[in-house]
């Protein structure tokens, strides 16, 4: 589905990503692990089309098509959604009109009929049900004055609302207490199907307790040094990042003799 | 004479020979310059308006109580008054007798033509009042004056609406005078459908008695030049004055608005709160004073300016004035200009939202923010389509 080959990103005149490469398969969870600076949340941003994100080298396929030439909408549309770590707050613009306007646009985008306000309503109903969130949420302006926990069960909302083929989750555990991140981690696993990816970005192992990654990586200074079953990240979260750092340090000096 | 205050004064030439406009040195006028104005030949409007086409005939038609005003005439035949007898009395001008030295162009309007409005007791729903001026009105000069009267204790709703022809080169020129007696309430919202080679330039004067409260909404889109001074004055004690408007320019609209509010009697209070957007090569100017005069103590003055650019050549300039005279005052006042928000623009293209209709979103929300804080219900919904006509799906 996603296939990333020796990619390299320069944000403001700087190198953050340095030769990634990774792919993922439709019905897979990867989780990307790293310590900070290494460039995870880099990755989440340049996938989903920020401006500013410059690609250097390398390329991005998704489904076959060049991720990196599709504007950030007709990324959504193809089925590219990015949990952000830090959702936006948007005053004035409610909640139902922005899910409606982006679950229309993405249809229009793919020739599908769109759904008018009475049949999205009912469609936006089920899913709050099925996350355990409040009807009230749909009437408040986009994130406006929600709590962090709110904000980012919001962004799982969206996801389960927009289905998409590929969810990236950019730090979706950062903040949370564990109540809220039970409930989160319970609305990714319900989205979990063969046809659909995830890519978990995080910093600690807590949030794979509950969605189980079948591939974890650890990223570390722009590229992927690690990959491994769920278990490497028990193995980081008792050794730490400086563990990496060691391995890559023997690594080096092994080269340099 | 230039030929601009000749067109103006042709009503009454005797009466309004000392008339001056504003001069290029004129710093209220700074941003509103009358230059090109007094280069062109107008013509002062026939004594006998021509009769409305059937497309305003039906654009009116939905809108009763209304008053009807067809290039700066009363037209009593496209009037419905019908709901109003008994309650809102309808009488000749009197306005030329209480103009402002500052604004000449009152002068002019009270003599051209206009029409008393009283209140005598409360009504419900909204009074539609049109200032139309025809396509028959190319280059002419459409002006009147009206005065409304609110008795004590009672309640009326306004809405002025401002249609002129598409290609319109008229000028027009209005003067409003509100007088609202102790506990009267007005609330007025002001909406046009001008086109951009129109010039307009409205006065309005509110004089409040205590616990008297205006609440003013408008949604200017601008045009070749727009002007609109709104001068309030709290004169009894616990009068409060709204604000809550927007001005949202593209194309080459200009759109300068000047709102004075002066506290004059103890525990007033006034809150303004205006946003401005200029695209295109737009031009958008604000400048709101808050005048607290000695002896108000205990006033609340409040105003707020917030401004989004949203093109290179496009203009704002915001003046927020602050005068305290007074001891024992709660005051505030900001203006900010600022961008579109690239992080919000990139949230909403994320989601699959194209990047045109993004835009108009956020604008829109933007400019929505203080119309959706009107009090009356019907009041605000003729605000937010306004400004929805103005921010067309299609063309952000």
């Amino acid at each position: 589905m996603l296939k990333i080959d020796n990619l390299h990103v320069r944000v403001a005149g700087k190198d953050i990503l340095k030769g990634l490469t990774l792919e993922v398969k439709a019905g897979e969870v990867h989780a990307i692990m790293g310590p900070n600076g290494a460039g995870k949340s880099t990755l989440g941003y340049v996938l989903a089309g920020r401006e500013g994100y410059e690609v250097t080298q390398g390329s991005v396929s998704f489904n076959g098509q060049d991720l990196l030439a599709l504007e950030p909408e007709a990324r959504a549309a193809s089925g590219v959604f990015l949990a952000f770590q830090y959702p936006v707050e948007i005053p004035g613009v409610n909640n139902t009109y922005f899910l409606r306007a982006a679950y229309n646009a993405q249809r229009k985008h793919r020739g599908e009929p769109e759904l008018d306000s009475m049949a999205f309503l009912k469609l936006v109903r089920e899913k709050l049900k099925v996350l355990h969130l409040k009807d009230e949420l749909l009437n408040r302006a986009v994130n406006e004055g929600f709590s962090g926990g709110e904000k980012k069960r919001n962004e799982i909302f969206q996801m389960a609302v927009l289905e998409p083929a590929l969810a990236i989750l950019d730090e979706t555990d950062s903040g949370l207490d564990i109540d809220a991140l039970k409930l989160v981690a319970e609305g990714v696993n319900r989205l979990r199907s063969p046809e659909r990816a995830f890519l978990v970005i995080t910093h600690y192992q807590r949030l794979l307790d509950y969605i189980v990654p079948d591939v974890v990586h650890v990223l570390a200074d722009g590229k992927i040094v690690q990959s491994g079953d769920k278990d490497l990240a028990l193995k980081l979260e008792e050794e730490g990042y400086a563990w990496i750092k060691a391995r890559k340090r023997e690594e080096q000096a092994a080269f340099a003799s | 004479m230039s030929s601009l205050a000749q067109a103006l004064v042709a009503s009454a030439p005797e009466r309004l020979a000392d008339l001056v406009l504003p001069g290029p040195r004129d710093e209220r006028w700074r941003y509103s310059s009358l230059r090109a104005l007094n280069t062109r030949t107008f013509k002062a409007a026939p004594s006998e308006s021509s009769p409305l086409d059937d497309g305003l005939r039906a654009r009116i038609a939905s809108r009763s109580p209304r008053i009807v005003f067809v290039d700066g005439r009363y037209d009593a035949a496209s009037s419905d008054l019908t709901a109003l007898a008994g309650v809102v009395m309808l009488a000749p001008s009197s306005a030329e007798d209480a103009v402002p030295p500052h604004w000449p162009f009152a002068r002019a309007a009270a003599a051209a033509s206009g029409l008393n409005l009283r209140v005598a007791a409360s009504f419900p729903s909204p009074i539609h009042l049109f200032s139309i001026t025809t396509a028959a009105a190319q280059d002419t000069i459409a002006q009147h004056a009206l005065r409304v009267e609110l008795a004590p204790g009672t309640e009326a709703s306004i809405v002025h609406h401002r249609l002129g022809a598409a290609d319109g080169t008229a000028f027009l020129n209005l003067w409003r005078d509100l007088d609202l007696a102790d506990q009267a309430t007005l609330r007025w919202v002001e909406v046009a459908d001008e086109g951009e080679r129109a010039s307009v330039v409205i006065g309005t004067r509110a004089l409040l008695a205590a616990s008297a409260r205006l609440e003013f909404g408008e949604v200017a889109a601008g045009a070749a030049l727009y002007r609109h001074d709104l001068d309030a004055t709290l004169a009894g004690e616990q009068a409060e004055l709204v604000v809550r408007g927007c001005t949202m320019v593209t194309k080459r609209r200009h759109a300068d608005i000047h709102i004075d509010a002066r506290h004059r009697a103890k525990h007033t209070r006034a809150d303004i709160v205006w946003r401005g957007l200029a695209d295109q090569r737009g031009h958008g100017i604000f400048a709101g004073q808050l005048i607290v005069e000695e002896g108000a103590d205990g006033a609340d003055a409040a105003l707020s300016n917030k401004n989004l650019l949203l093109s290179p050549h496009a203009e704002i300039d915001t003046r927020p004035v602050l005068e305290i005279y007074a001891d024992e005052v709660k005051a505030a006042h900001g203006a900010t200009v600022g961008r579109l928000d690239e992080r919000s623009l990139f949230y909403l293209r994320s989601r699959g939202i194209a990047a045109t209709e993004a835009r108009r979103i956020l604008q829109l929300a933007f400019a929505r923010e203080p119309l959706l804080q009107l009090a009356d219900a019907p009041l605000r919904e003729v605000a937010l389509d306004a400004l929805a006509a103005v921010l067309p799906e299609d063309a952000a």
